[in-house]
């Protein structure tokens, strides 16, 4: 039993790092700010969840109330970073938009805007 | 405007869990709990209108939540597909989208689960429109905003009422 469940602790955990080694490697790699936050934004909510769904499976080797409590309070922590990391990037996103911050690709800092119309939805 | 008990008992209910879960169930921590629950449903109550705003459908969103935890596990891996390879494929740029959802909690939920999404992040969200910035101009963004939109117009009722800016029930 607690055999299995360390397996699910590393598992989560190491799955965890890796997702946030390569949000490090794409906020050193990706060229302008908006790619960056690509990066920061996807892979530090994900990597944040997977270290804590970890932690909180650590605790149910004592499966009492006190640590079930834990496990609980963990639980919930990650659903508040599931919550606040997208509407974060989306407002670190909003200001760099809002403050007209170069774009990576042309020369002059502008960038290609598609604009979809009310009829071309399909 | 008259409160529905059902929207107080609700929110009792959540905030008094909550205060149960953070203290680890101490019975010395209610006299401080019991007035911080109500204040905490009084609060949420302003905030959401008096309960008057269309509520979320609990069995659906139980439904779609595994779809949004798959789709933030796939943007983070694509993101790491395209930072480990050496050229860095990527091809930056904007789109600009007219919403469908009514104004209120969707809208929200629609931004930031576009902003999970593989390859897109929500830049601004006014007037009707949605501006997206994508990794990939490659990428199929508009169908996949349109499939998100539908998903989460399927997470409200169909009542027409008001919106005030909040989706909970």
């Amino acid at each position: 039993m607690s055999m299995y469940l360390n397996t699910i602790v590393v598992l989560f955990t190491g799955i965890g790092w890796i997702f946030f080694l390569g949000a490090t490697v794409g906020i050193l790699r990706f060229p302008d700010f908006y790619t960056r936050m690509h990066a920061a934004g996807k892979g530090d909510t994900l990597s944040t969840m997977m270290i804590l769904f970890g932690f909180a499976a650590y605790q149910l080797h004592h499966p009492d109330l006190a640590s079930l409590l834990v496990a609980f309070k963990i639980v919930f922590i990650a659903v508040l970073i599931f919550i606040t990391g997208p509407t974060a990037t989306h407002a670190i996103m909003d200001a760099g938009y809002g403050s007209k911050i170069d774009h990576w690709g042309t020369r002059d800092g502008s960038v290609s805007h598609c604009l979809i119309k009310e009829d071309e939805r399909s | 405007m008259s409160v529905p008990p059902a929207a107080v008992a609700w929110r009792l209910g959540l905030f008094g869990a909550l205060w149960f879960i953070l203290c680890g169930g101490e019975l010395g921590s209610w006299p401080f709990g019991l007035p911080t629950v109500v204040l905490a449903t009084w609060v949420d109550l302003q905030l959401a209108g008096n309960g008057q705003t269309r509520a979320l459908r609990p069995l659906i969103l139980m439904r779609i939540l595994p779809f949004f935890f798959w789709k933030s596990i796939l943007g983070a891996l694509d993101v790491m597909a395209r930072v480990l390879k050496p050229r860095l494929p990527i091809d930056p740029g904007l789109v600009e989208f007219p919403l469908t959802i009514p104004p209120g909690g969707g809208r929200i939920l629609l931004a930031n689960c576009i902003t999970l999404l593989p390859g897109t992040i929500s830049a601004r969200l006014a007037d009707d429109r949605i501006i997206v910035h994508t990794l990939d101009k490659g990428l199929p963004v508009v169908a996949k905003i349109q499939d998100l939109e539908g998903r989460i117009a399927s997470l409200y009722g169909p009542c027409p009422a008001k919106e005030t800016g909040r989706g909970l029930p």
